[in-house]
């Protein structure tokens, strides 16, 4: 059942129905009805981190260190743990920057650095081509294994010749796959939706042919777990596996493994492909945080007792890298056998597919695509570039680098490969991809990481691993000289590559991590902190770092191109790398979504952000270096050099900044503006005061004037008036002179009152006193009046501090009030005192007319005065009231009416008592 | 309804623990030869933290729904009654 062409003819199945879940897939997308959509699929499609590494080798690895094999599954999961935080961010990112890859992704962050995303393919492409290789072992082995059934080994010789290695035809046939899968068509999203289902297929096929075997030695030629575990536990050798102790490199290694393995599962090539460029919904990673690590747990449960189970049942010649295999060869279950083959087919197939394709795009994009659009003129690279639609030129690249890539694979495992377990190859690659780790986790969270940093830090951390690493391969390999690894380069036993200034402990995984890693990072940000950004590096670490902090479309971004570039022609451009169909659907989309009408708008105008859209669409075809080379061809003789953006940057950068300040000004005069229009409020408010009072106060004024006038007059024009009149006159002048000297002081008081210029001579009073001195002063005015004054005193002294003149001017106003409102003759006046802890209060009782409630509250304002309808206006100012308010408040006091029209009036005053104890005197 | 809390700003803390209990001195406590129910204490222990963990990455980033549990809900909906009440 297992002969070479069962064998040939179950590939060519398999590969057969991968194409036709991809073509299903692809087909299902342009329908919009995508079938990759949700999250199962994705996080199968992240399992593409399980190769024929985990599929083969870790049954190896485990057969001689135990679970030494776990922590490259262990870091995955510690990181999907924080995929929510971090994965994600990196996801909108790309999302909004239509980034290709991890190194349009790094260079992009650093201002679109072509020299960057350059060294970063370059380090991808040497980093990853031993990981490539692993699987190229894997399968070609597998398959010769299979060959040779029922003999368990691959058979040992020199190596074929190139026409007679499996290895080979293996390669090409892989290459020929991959083309077929990944360079089918050009997406403006380099997104490959057939790639991923069929991706997603294979992980599910490798999990379940994984498990099939497991459970069958497991439970079929063992008796459960706890048997194998038993048996392994009474050979003192084979219980080593079962504790740490086989380890190599014990704890140090378990964590540095741990650590490589969290930053792989982010940042080598094809994890970033299909978690980062291929996620469909950022949602997905949800779901994907707790189902990828499930799955890890699943593949890696029946490795160790599939390790001690071959070691149990195969004699040792067998290589423990096969045991997925030969156990299952071994007890002759051809089927599972063959399962198993496939799965190890599908482990392959999958990562190199996904990683040469990850590859392949970086290279087009990053070092070729630059390269020949820069070392040319625009002129000359019109003659070199065929005009029309270059995608199928760009895809005519990228079938080209996927061949070279998988052949340089090749070589390596025919130049090196050979010599080591699987496991050793793959995490070469680890220590390679996680150089990226600091350029990318240090650039999306801190802004001052520069370009010149992440250079300086990528490039030591990658010679490092270079001369750790791959310089001993090299060398244990024979194609350099052993003395380097053993004596140290020139003999110098400091730079031996395995014990790098005399660190010797680690096994070699770990002592290039433990060097390659801090220097790595200390480079980054030391240099960034002394280096200088570009401007175009500002604006980019900005919208790395804020990615979460969502900016409207256009507000806030910078368009970096100027000049006038027409719509069509820059339609034209995109059409040329996505196709017609293509741009013609981006543009419309875009006309949709920002209101346009192209037919209106022929010029794609700065602040439209069109030109930058376009630069987008392009640079999801050739990355964002290249896009912004041809970008520049559109701007012709107005093209600007890359110091004409960083002037245009600078300039509106600064500009943003004056109009920042501007603003500032601005809210400043406005807060000034809005004081000055409430401070001239209040005195055109002081100044109607004004006005009213004068007008009144010479109202008041010309009315004894006119009588003083009118009778000086009738004497100085009759001199022989009778002695009588002459008296009377005389009189009336003289009354009405007392009446103007009352109001000029009366209004002189006021204003002192109001500007408090009153000279207030405050000192212990008896108010009983006062208030009996102000009767004696109105004696004279109640006896003309016929009007009967009564007092009501306590017996004691009632003590206040008080200014003594002016609290007697009030009580005598009052009085005068009363009198002048009781009916003559009939008039009855009380004043009575009572005093209590607190409170002195005088009140003055008559029973004059009354005054309405309505005007109690305006009574004593200036120029109040209650008019009654008899009497007419009564006698005085109309200020006394106001000024006794403005005495009485200065010393802390109150003054208020009780009064109600036929019932009286009683006004009252109260005065603090300041200084208790004074008061009971006798 | 009380809206539910996102629980996503504990996962680093959640990553940190496990990180710790992966690493020497946590090992060490289960580096033995001695089979416990006939599965490796070393074995049994990482495989079950490894679950264990799997189940609060889930929890933490799915936060249950919240009208299902005995709920701060339903004294609210009491409030909103009485509420109705006196002002009919």
């Amino acid at each position: 059942m297992l002969s070479t062409p069962v064998v040939v003819v179950t590939i060519a199945l398999y590969l057969g129905l991968l194409f036709a879940i991809a073509f299903v897939a692809d087909h299902r997308a342009k329908q919009g009805r995508s079938l990759i959509a949700n999250p199962y699929i994705y996080t199968l499609s992240i399992a593409v981190y399980c190769t024929a590494w985990t599929f083969f080798g870790s049954v190896g690895w485990a057969a001689k260190t135990g679970l030494g094999f776990l922590p490259i599954y262990l870091g995955p999961t510690l990181m999907a743990a924080l995929w929510w935080l971090v994965l994600r961010k990196i996801v909108h990112i790309s999302r909004r920057q239509r980034i290709t890859s991890i190194a349009d992704f790094i260079g992009s962050r650093y201002g679109k650095s072509a020299q960057l995303t350059g060294l970063v393919t370059v380090i991808a492409v040497v980093g990853i081509l031993p990981y490539i290789s692993l699987q190229l072992k894997a399968v070609s082995n597998s398959f010769i294994l299979l060959q040779g059934y029922p003999a368990l080994e691959v058979p040992v010789g020199s190596s074929p010749l190139l026409w007679h290695d499996t290895a080979f035809y293996i390669a090409l046939l892989l290459a020929a796959f991959t083309i077929l899968f990944g360079t089918r068509h050009i997406d403006v999203s380099e997104r490959h939706e057939g790639m991923v289902a069929a991706i997603a297929f294979e992980s599910i096929f490798k999990l379940v042919a994984f498990l099939a075997v497991g459970l069958y030695v497991t439970f079929h030629l063992f008796d459960g777990p706890g048997d194998i575990f038993r048996q392994a536990a009474h050979d003192p050798e084979l219980a080593k596996l079962l504790t740490l102790e086989a380890l190599p490199g014990g704890y140090a290694s378990w964590l540095s493994l741990m650590l490589i393995s969290m930053s792989a599962i982010l940042f080598l090539p094809r994890q970033f492909q299909v978690a980062v460029v291929e996620n469909v919904n950022e949602e997905h990673l949800r779901q994907a945080s707790w189902l990828f690590p499930l799955y890890l747990l699943l593949i890696n449960i029946f490795v160790l007792p599939l390790a001690l189970g071959g070691l149990l049942l195969l004699d040792g010649s067998v290589d423990p890298d096969t045991f997925v295999l030969t156990l299952p060869m071994a007890q002759q279950a051809e089927g599972l056998a063959l399962l198993a083959f496939i799965g190890g087919v599908s482990a392959a197939t999958g990562m190199v597919i996904v990683a040469t394709i990850a590859l392949a795009t970086m290279i087009s994009n990053e070092l070729i695509l630059p390269t020949l659009l820069r070392t040319r003129r625009q002129e000359e690279a019109k003659g070199l570039l065929p005009e029309g639609d270059l995608s199928r030129w760009v895809l005519r690249i990228r079938r080209g680098s996927i061949l070279v890539i998988l052949l340089l694979a090749y070589l390596y495992f025919r130049l090196i490969g050979e010599s080591y377990a699987l496991v050793s190859i793959g995490l070469v690659s680890f220590v390679a991809a996680a150089q990226f780790a600091p350029a990318i986790l240090i650039g999306i969270y801190w802004k001052g990481a520069t370009r010149q940093g992440a250079l300086v830090g990528l490039l030591a951390g990658f010679v490092i691993w270079g001369y750790t690493l791959l310089l001993p391969a090299l060398a244990k390999s024979g194609w350099l000289p052993i003395s380097i690894v053993e004596e140290g380069l020139f003999g110098i036993a400091v730079l031996k590559p395995y014990a790098l200034f005399g660190l010797a402990e680690l096994d070699p995984i770990t002592h290039a991590v433990f060097w390659s890693l801090p220097i790595n990072i200390f480079l980054l940000v030391t240099v960034s902190l002394y280096s200088n950004p570009s401007l175009i590096e500002k604006v980019q670490a900005r919208e790395f770092v804020d990615a979460f902090k969502d900016v409207e479309p256009g507000r806030g971004r910078i368009d970096v191109w100027r000049g006038t570039v027409t719509v069509a022609s820059l339609k034209a451009l995109v059409a040329r790398f996505t196709g017609e169909e293509a741009a013609e659907r981006a543009f419309n989309q875009f006309a949709l979504e920002r209101g346009f009408n192209f037919e209106d708008q022929t010029i794609a105008e700065p602040h439209t952000h069109l030109v930058s859209y376009g630069e987008r669409l392009i640079a999801g075809v050739i990355g964002a270096a290249s896009a912004r080379v041809m970008i520049s061809t559109l701007y012709k003789g107005q093209t600007l050099n890359i110091d004409d953006v960083m002037d245009i940057l600078d300039e509106t950068s600064q500009v943003v900044e004056y109009s920042h300040q501007l603003e500032e000004k601005t809210r400043q005069y406005e807060a000034a503006t809005a004081k000055l229009r409430a401070a001239n409020e209040r005195l055109q408010q002081l100044d109607r005061l004004k006005d009213d009072f004068v007008s009144t106060v010479s109202h008041e004024l010309r009315t004894p004037l006119t009588s003083i006038r009118a009778f000086s007059e009738i004497l100085l024009s009759e001199p022989d008036l009778e002695m009588d009149k002459r008296q009377e006159f005389l009189q009336i002048i003289v009354d009405e002179s007392q009446r103007l000297t009352r109001l000029i002081n009366d209004v002189l008081d006021l204003a002192k009152l109001d500007a408090d210029n009153f000279q207030w001579t405050l000192a212990d009073t008896d108010l009983k006193q006062l208030v009996h001195d102000a009767t004696k002063a109105v004696y004279q005015l109640y006896q003309e009046r016929g009007i009967r004054l009564r007092t009501e005193f306590p017996d004691a002294r009632v003590m206040a501090k008080m200014d003594r003149d002016r609290i007697l001017q009030v009580v005598i106003n009052l009085l005068s009030n009363a009198a002048k409102f009781c009916p003559e003759n009939r008039g009855r006046v009380k004043v009575s005192l009572r005093a209590d802890a607190h409170w002195v209060t005088v009140c003055v009782d008559d029973n004059g007319p009354g005054i309405p409630a309505s005007f109690h509250d305006r009574l004593f304002d200036k120029f109040q005065q209650v008019e009654d309808e008899q009497q007419g206006k009564p006698k005085g100012s109309g200020l006394g009231l106001a000024i006794c308010k403005g005495i009485i408040e200065h010393h802390g006091g109150r003054i208020w009416v009780d009064s109600a029209p036929g019932a009286g009036s009683r006004f009252y005053f109260s005065l603090p008592r300041r200084q208790s104890g004074a008061d009971t005197g006798p | 309804m009380k809206a539910p809390v996102s629980r996503a700003p504990l996962l680093p803390f959640a990553a940190t623990t496990l990180l710790l209990l992966l690493n020497y001195p946590w090992l060490s406590l289960f580096d033995s030869k001695h089979l416990v129910a006939d599965i490796p204490p070393l074995f049994l222990y990482l495989f079950v933290l490894w679950l264990v963990f799997i189940l609060t990455v889930r929890f933490l980033l799915h936060p249950g729904p919240v009208d299902e549990g005995d709920s701060p809900v339903r004294p609210r909906t009491g409030t909103d009654k009485a509420r109705g009440n006196r002002g009919a």
